[in-house]
């Protein structure tokens, strides 16, 4: 099976350097030219080569497909001003949660970001982490849902 | 990221703006090992088997819930057919009925469905005796649901029994007067009941059955009508269909994973997921929007039917590709008293009762928390339910009939039931009489099924 961790790493490597507005079909043939070259070099089980960073936490991927109970999809929307971010990481960071992915856009004023965490290693619940962000998107003046990814996976992967 | 923008923004709407939700998360209880040669003993039995099993269902299943994102309505418990394990116990049925809601409440459950008996054919002295309990039994309780199942199409349609659950729902409008008749909103009459069905109030734990299971009740109505109120007006009606069908996968998707986990928490199987459109008093979360949506002025109107049948199918075409585990009812309800807009539907008089009778021969389920007068006779509720019956049987399909006559109220007033159950406009029925039809009980026979026209 191919390495969908390593291919999503390249992709997100070549959107960053052709930009957002790259066309479709060349990313993916770039994506498809480097993950071949790099495919021989890969260990047998198909994961990444060596961790470059060390033996730092991994975030444990699910084999079946069926996306991570452990990790939480967090949306903020709301009206633009500063501190969004910070206020958010800063409730992740106290409660040990990795930021897996994040993806932030502000259109017309409107702000919008899609957190992806890692609760595995969470002092908190789901239920008390979910709290706080709601406390905090209230103090924000933006809403804050917080969802367990593999309802996402179950909604739009077959 | 793994899920683009689009994608987490539509489950975020579903579940915050467009009222997802998983219906209810039911757990199906064997009660078969509780019957004894006394009913208090029985009543015991089963009283202690609920509250056992059933103790951490509630909060198990609320706290999945808030992990996951996804509201769960409901937590509601079905036992095997209660006429079943009272057979051979000398004493009041009525003692089990008052165990099993108490033990309901103990529990934390709004509804525990199985108060039943399955006479399609014929009935047997006791369960003769048992459907005449049923009236005082949801009269004395809060949680506690009933049905009767009187037709099959194996065995026909048992009209002795039509003719006394026609009785029965007017003993227990009688009984809960001051309520509006509320004991009716908890009763079912079925032809073909399904023995999996996760919703009340018709939900019982088939003989069919494991031990315990969970099975699930997905919604979702308002996700629906936003889309089709977002489609183009002039699009045809089958990418309509394909619109719902890709919905309805997604749906029951959500559900399933719910399903799964609770199971897996409680240590009990996975039974079914149920892909019920079920809608809510809440505006938009409802079935008859949806109908309108499609392009009619009201629901209820000319053409509905054709609309209903083509929600139905793509409903269970997208449920079925997501879901190797489907069952129960899987269609979509028309409870008149819990849909906004098919209440409006019926005040301005676009909706009559032979407009949901039609729509039930292509959706499920009947006749469903219909309103009608106070003065309607028992054997004119007979005749509604053999007509709704004779549906079910000739297309090999579940129908069921959930009728209140509301004591002391007339055509065009409204009745309060309060919550998950709204409120209902009295609806007219027709003023000539069924009587004698009604009167010469026995049975109409099973239908031939060949020679299909």
């Amino acid at each position: 099976m191919a390495n969908e961790e390593l291919i999503y790493k390249i992709t997100r490597a070549v959107y960053g350097r052709l930009g957002m507005g790259a066309d479709e079909q060349t990313v993916e043939q770039l994506v498809t030219e480097v993950y071949r070259e790099i495919e021989p070099y890969l260990s047998d089980n198909g994961s990444s080569p060596r961790n470059p960073q060390g033996p730092m936490h991994t975030v444990p991927t699910d084999s079946r497909g069926e996306g991570s109970s452990d990790r939480m999809v967090i949306s903020v929307f709301g009206v633009d001003h500063p501190g969004i971010v910070a206020g958010v990481a800063q409730i992740l960071a106290e409660a040990d949660c990795s930021i897996v992915d994040i993806n932030q856009t502000v259109v017309q004023g409107k702000f919008a970001m899609v957190i992806i965490g890692d609760t595995l290693r969470a002092r908190e619940s789901a239920s008390e982490l979910k709290e706080r962000l709601r406390r905090e998107g209230e103090k924000l003046g933006v809403r804050i849902y917080a969802q367990r990814e593999d309802l996402f996976n179950a909604m739009h992967r077959i | 990221m793994e899920y683009s923008q689009a994608e987490i923004l539509q489950t975020v709407a579903m579940t915050e703006m467009e009222h997802l939700d998983v219906r209810t998360v039911t757990l199906g209880l064997s009660l078969l090992d509780c019957a004894s040669n006394s009913m208090t003993e029985t009543a015991d039995r089963a009283r202690q088997k609920i509250e056992r099993v059933a103790a951490r269902l509630v909060q198990t299943v609320d706290q999945i819930g808030d992990e996951i994102g996804l509201r769960i309505a409901n937590k509601r418990i079905a036992v095997t057919p209660v006429s079943l394990i009272t057979e051979g116990s000398a004493g009041d049925p009525i003692q089990v009925a008052r165990a099993i809601d108490e033990a309901a409440a103990t529990v934390g459950v709004d509804f525990l469905g199985g108060y039943s008996a399955l006479v399609p054919k014929a009935a047997t002295r006791s369960e003769t005796e048992f459907i005449d309990s049923i009236a005082e039994a949801l009269a004395s309780t809060r949680r506690l649901c009933s049905s009767v199942n009187v037709a099959t199409t194996r065995a026909g349609i048992n009209m002795d029994a039509v003719r006394q659950v026609g009785r029965v729902i007017k003993e227990a409008a009688e009984r809960t007067r001051d309520q509006g008749g509320l004991a009716c909103a908890k009763f079912v009459c079925f032809a073909n009941a399904v023995e999996d069905n996760p919703f009340m109030a018709g939900a019982f734990h088939g003989i069919g059955e494991a031990e315990a299971v969970i099975n699930v009740g997905v919604s979702g109505p308002g996700v629906v009508n936003n889309a089709l109120r977002h489609a183009d007006v002039n699009l045809p009606l089958h990418e309509l269909a394909e619109i719902i069908k890709k919905l309805s996968f997604k749906l029951a998707r959500a559900g399933e994973l719910i399903g799964r986990e609770a199971a897996r928490r409680l240590g009990l199987p996975f039974g079914i997921i149920d892909l019920s459109l079920a809608p809510t008093p809440v505006p938009g979360d409802s079935v008859a929007e949806i109908i309108e949506a499609m392009g009619f002025e009201r629901a209820g109107t000319h053409g509905t039917t054709a609309a209903l049948a083509l929600l139905t199918d793509a409903v269970k075409k997208g449920g079925a590709m997501a879901s190797g585990s489907v069952g129960g009812m899987s269609g979509a309800f028309i409870p008149v008293s819990e849909d906004a807009a098919m209440i409006e539907a019926a005040r301005v008089g676009a909706l009559s009762l032979d407009k949901l009778e039609a729509w039930t021969s292509v959706c499920s389920v009947g006749i469903d928390m219909v309103a009608v007068p106070g003065s309607t006779s028992a054997e004119t509720i007979s005749a509604i339910i053999a007509d709704e019956m004779a549906i079910g049987v000739m297309n090999n399909k579940t129908t069921a009939v959930r009728i209140i006559p509301v004591p002391g109220r007339g055509v065009g007033e409204m009745v309060e039931f309060g919550g998950l159950l709204g409120s209902a406009p009295i609806m007219a029925v027709n003023a000539f009489s069924s009587t004698a039809f009604i009167r010469r009980g026995g049975r109409i026979p099973a239908p031939i099924h060949s020679l299909r026209n």
